[in-house]
C-alpha cells in the first residue's frame, strides 16, 4: 500500500510504502527501482492516499 | 639499482588501472550489511550479501546465505550459499531464478563498449554445487538492450571449482556515462522454456530471452540442491589475473554507495518541540542517488536519547531529507522533551532497524 508525504519548503516529498513488516520511505527519484515500482502500480490505475503522520 | 629497475618495470607492465581492476563490488562476499541469511525467499531483492540480488520469479522458494565456506588455499573465507527449500521441478514458460549484479555505466567507459577498440572481459570465480552439469552467465548491457552468455560445466557434486569465461568484445552500443545500470552479471540457477527454448547467445547481440540461458540445469529441481559462489572477478583483457583483494574498510565503503544501516549513535539533531525532533546522519560515503529509508516495525523503543537527560521514545519515524550526503529523519510522538535539547539516535536492537538503500 503506497501513500504520498507531500513536501513544502522545509520537508522534501516522498512515497510511502507500508509493508507487514517495515515502512519504506522513497524519494521521487526515477533511477531508484522503488520508485518505478510505485509508477508502474500507478500506471494501473492505483492512487496513493495522502500520508498523515500518526 | 638493478632491483629497483625491475621493480619499475613490473609496475609499469601492470599499469596504474590495475587498482580496482575487478568491476564486481564484494566478489569475496566479505560484506553482508543486510544479515547473513535470510529463509522463505520466494520474490527477488537483495537479501544478504552486498551487491548482489536475488532474483525469483515464481520458481521455488529459497535460503539465501553468506557462509564460512569457500576453496581451501585460495585466500577466501566467505561465499554465497542458495539453497532451495521448496522445490518446482517443472517450471512455467516465464519462470526463472537467477543471481544478479549491476554495474554503473560510469565505472565501465573503460571497456570502450560500442567502439572499434572495445575491450573483451573475462570473468573468473569459484562455485560449487549438487547439482552438476551445464550451468549458464550472462552479460546483460541495459543501456543498448544487448547481451551476451556462456556456460560452465560443474563438473564434480559438492567440490568447488574455478572457473574462467572469457567474453567477446562489443563494437556496438556505447555504456551510458551515469550513475545507472549498464551492464548486469547473471548466474543462471533455473529457468522456464521462455529463457531456453533457443541458442545460447554465445556472442554480443541484441536482447533474445529465448537465447539467454539455454542448456541451464534445474537447481530448483529438487529440495536441499544448492548453488554456492565466490571469487567473482570480471576485468578487461582476455585473461583472468589473480582475484583483486580489497581492505575490508575499502570494500565496505564500496557497497555503502548502494546500501548502509544506520548506525547507533550515528545521527545528532535536536527538539524542536515537546513531542518532536529531527536528527542528521551523514552517509559514509556518497550514495549513487537519493537513498530510500527503510524503517523496521515497531522495533525502535529506547531510541532517541535527549542529551545528558533521559531516553525518550518516539512513535513514529519518518524520512525529511534524503540525499546523496546524508539524511534528516523526522521522529514523532515523545513526551516531556525540552525543546531545543540536543538529541542522539541511540540504539533500536537490531542493526538494520534503520537503514538506506541506493541499488541499483
Amino acid at each position: 500500500m503506497y501513500k504520498i508525504k507531500t513536501g513544502d519548503e522545509l520537508n522534501q516529498s516522498f512515497i510511502i510504502k507500508i509493508e507487514s513488516d517495515k515502512t519504506l520511505w522513497i524519494p521521487l527519484n526515477e533511477s531508484l527501482n522503488e520508485y518505478q515500482e510505485y509508477l508502474k502500480w500507478v500506471s494501473e490505475g492505483n492512487t496513493a492516499e495522502e500520508w498523515v503522520a500518526e | 639499482m638493478a632491483k629497483l629497475s625491475n621493480i619499475l618495470t613490473t609496475r609499469s607492465s601492470q599499469g596504474p588501472s590495475d587498482n580496482f581492476k575487478n568491476l564486481i563490488i564484494n566478489g569475496d562476499m566479505q560484506i553482508a550489511q543486510r544479515g547473513t541469511s535470510t529463509a522463505s525467499i520466494t520474490t527477488s531483492n537483495y537479501y544478504t550479501v552486498d551487491r548482489f540480488n536475488f532474483t525469483v520469479g515464481s520458481m521455488g522458494t529459497w535460503t539465501m546465505s553468506q557462509e564460512n565456506d569457500a576453496p581451501t588455499g585460495s585466500g577466501f573465507r566467505k561465499s554465497v550459499k542458495i539453497l532451495c527449500t521448496t522445490a518446482d521441478a517443472s517450471p512455467a514458460a516465464s519462470d526463472q531464478v537467477r543471481l544478479d549484479t549491476y554495474l554503473e555505466g560510469q565505472n565501465l567507459q573503460h571497456i570502450k563498449k560500442g567502439t572499434a577498440a572495445a575491450e573483451q572481459l573475462t570473468l573468473s570465480f569459484w562455485v560449487k554445487s549438487n547439482v552438476t552439469g551445464t550451468h549458464t552467465v550472462r552479460l546483460v548491457d541495459y543501456d543498448n538492450t544487448r547481451g551476451d552468455s556462456a556456460s560452465y560445466t560443474i563438473s564434480v557434486s559438492g567440490t568447488w571449482e574455478k572457473k574462467t569465461i572469457t567474453f567477446p568484445a562489443d563494437t556496438t552500443g556505447a555504456f551510458d556515462n551515469d550513475n545507472a545500470a549498464s551492464l548486469g552479471l547473471i548466474f543462471g540457477l533455473g529457468f522456464g522454456s521462455n529463457f531456453t527454448s533457443g541458442t545460447l547467445q554465445s556472442t554480443w547481440g541484441s536482447y533474445t530471452d529465448a537465447n539467454s540461458h539455454v542448456g541451464q540445469v534445474n537447481v530448483a529441481s529438487a529440495i536441499n540442491n544448492y548453488w554456492q559462489v565466490t571469487g567473482v572477478q570480471l576485468e578487461v583483457g582476455d585473461t583472468a589475473t589473480p582475484f583483486e583483494f580489497l581492505p575490508a574498510q575499502q570494500e565496505l565503503a564500496q557497497c555503502q554507495r548502494y546500501y548502509t544501516n544506520l548506525y547507533p549513535y550515528g545521527a545528532v539533531g535536536s527538539f524542536y518541540s515537546t513531542t518532536q525532533c529531527k536528527v542528521s546522519f551523514t552517509n559514509p560515503v556518497p550514495m549513487r542517488t537519493d537513498a530510500v529509508m527503510t524503517v523496521k516495525s515497531a522495533t525502535y523503543t529506547d531510541m532517541i536519547e535527549q542529551t545528558g537527560v533521559a531516553l525518550r521514545t518516539p512513535t513514529s519515524i519518518s524520512a525529511n531529507y534524503a540525499g546523496v550526503a546524508g539524511q534528516v529523519i523526522h521522529l514523532q510522538g515523545m513526551s516531556s522533551a525540552t525543546t531545543a535539547h540536543g538529541a542522539i539516535y541511540r540504539w533500536g536492537g537490531d542493526i538494520t532497524t534503520i537503514s538506506f538503500s541506493a541499488e541499483l
